[in-house]
């Protein structure tokens, strides 16, 4: 027996944030070490715990009333900065102004600015340079990030998986399809990627699933899988087939897609 | 340009998250607003795409709770009063249990360390690992077992006084 796994490992395991080759290997190990096993399951219980609770001592957040205060901020700081603009311009104006006399002057034989300029700025055969006009700096546009999905696979435990979307915003949508091999797997694109996924044994949970999508394969061969989202379940596996609940109208399609507010 | 970014629909859609990280940080809901709407302003004229101002939010919230912290810490050793933690008032429409279980996670809160309990909330809000160790300048490595840790003694202060309060009532 390999060296049982850290609880680091296992929580790492829980927050999907195992690389592949580290999964894989945990997995195995959790498959023949019924210790890690109950160690896993005893701090998927505790996270799920915690989750509750922090969400019982929650606040609503004022979201309107902060909206309209971040508005009158944005409105201010506008200003602040429409004001700064236009000193600098009129101080760049008065400069010209001063500079336009300057050279009126010394076009003028005879005048004192021209016989200065003979006298001292021309013997020394100075470079003036003219400040060039340099355009606004524009900050360099971000290059498009590649918004690479996020996901994770589990097999199933004794033949079960359930894929439990919890937290999720009503638009998230969730595209069910079964899968051939033993795996079952979730892939999140969109602003979906930012939730959080937790594996435990026949088990995928996604927290906290803002907007985008969620895609889930259900293993053909498992006896029993489903999908449940914030409490209900809304597709799950029955023979060979997936039914959605409610059943949906219409032709059977290889797929069952749901938004989770709908 | 800065006026491409539409501020209203990236203030609604990051506003709760941030909202609720820092009412668990601070237990405050007028400090959490505050601190927040001080992060979107520090935002404005700045081009990001959304994941990455997120993240840049909750940085910079996390540093100005910080800042805050210290400041009160220091106004406290001045004024010689008590540690500012404050409680929770009952609202008309919340039972005594609710109020009992919001002062237990306040209490559970408290006893962790600042970074513990930021990491902890940060990966409540979905952040990954390696987002988690730059804000709270931890080794990526490291964030699994911390956040096992933190967990663990969240839910063991608030079970004591689960228990405290139970013996209380019997």
């Amino acid at each position: 027996m390999k060296k049982h796994l850290d609880e680091g490992t296992l929580q790492a395991l829980l927050d999907g944030e195992l690389a592949a080759p580290d999964r894989a290997a945990a997995e195995a190990h959790l498959a023949a070490c019924a210790e890690c096993a109950g160690e896993l399951r005893a701090l998927s219980a505790l996270e799920e715990r915690l989750g509750a609770l922090l969400g019982q001592a929650d606040h609503p957040a004022p979201v309107a009333q902060a909206q309209m205060r971040f508005r009158s901020r944005r409105a201010a700081a506008g200003q602040q900065r429409f004001g700064g603009e236009a000193r600098r311009a009129l101080l760049r104006a008065a400069l010209l102004v001063l500079g336009l006399a300057g050279v009126a002057a010394a076009s003028v034989p005879g005048s004192p600015v021209r016989a200065w300029i003979e006298d001292t700025v021309l013997p020394a055969e100075k470079a003036v340079q003219q400040p060039v006009a340099r355009p606004e700096a524009q900050p360099a546009a971000p290059a498009p990030v590649a918004e690479a999905p996020a996901g994770v696979s589990i097999r199933p435990s004794r033949g079960t998986v359930r894929v439990v979307l919890t937290g999720a915003a009503e638009d998230v949508v969730v595209r069910t399809r079964l899968v051939e091999g033993e795996h079952a797997e979730v892939v999140a694109t969109g602003a979906a990627r930012g939730a959080r996924f937790r594996t435990s044994p026949g088990r995928i949970e996604i927290a906290g699933a803002r907007a985008g999508e969620v895609t889930v394969g259900l293993p053909r061969g498992a006896t029993s899988a489903s999908v449940s989202a914030n409490g209900r379940v809304r597709v799950a596996k029955e023979g060979g087939a997936l039914r959605g609940t409610p059943p949906a109208a219409g032709p059977a399609s290889p797929e069952v897609a749901f938004r989770v507010g709908g | 340009m800065s006026a491409a970014v539409d501020y209203d629909a990236l203030f609604r859609k990051l506003y709760p998250s941030l909202f609720r990280y820092l009412h668990r940080m601070t237990g405050d809901t007028d400090a959490a607003d505050d601190i927040a709407q001080e992060s979107f302003v520090r935002l404005l004229g700045r081009n990001m795409p959304e994941d990455e101002a997120r993240l840049w939010l909750f940085t910079v919230a996390t540093n100005l709770f910080r800042d805050s912290a210290r400041t009160s810490k220091r106004r406290e050793r001045l004024l010689a009063v008590r540690p500012w933690s404050p409680t929770p008032l009952p609202r008309p429409d919340e039972t005594l249990d609710r109020t009992t279980t919001i002062a237990r996670v306040r209490e559970g809160l408290d006893k962790l360390s600042e970074r513990d309990r930021q990491m902890l909330l940060m990966r409540e809000e979905g952040f990954r690992y390696d987002e988690i160790a730059k804000v709270a300048g931890v080794a990526p490595g490291s964030v699994g077992t911390l956040l096992a840790r933190a967990a663990r003694r969240f839910v063991a202060v608030y079970d004591v006084q689960e228990g405290e309060g139970e013996e209380a009532l019997g």
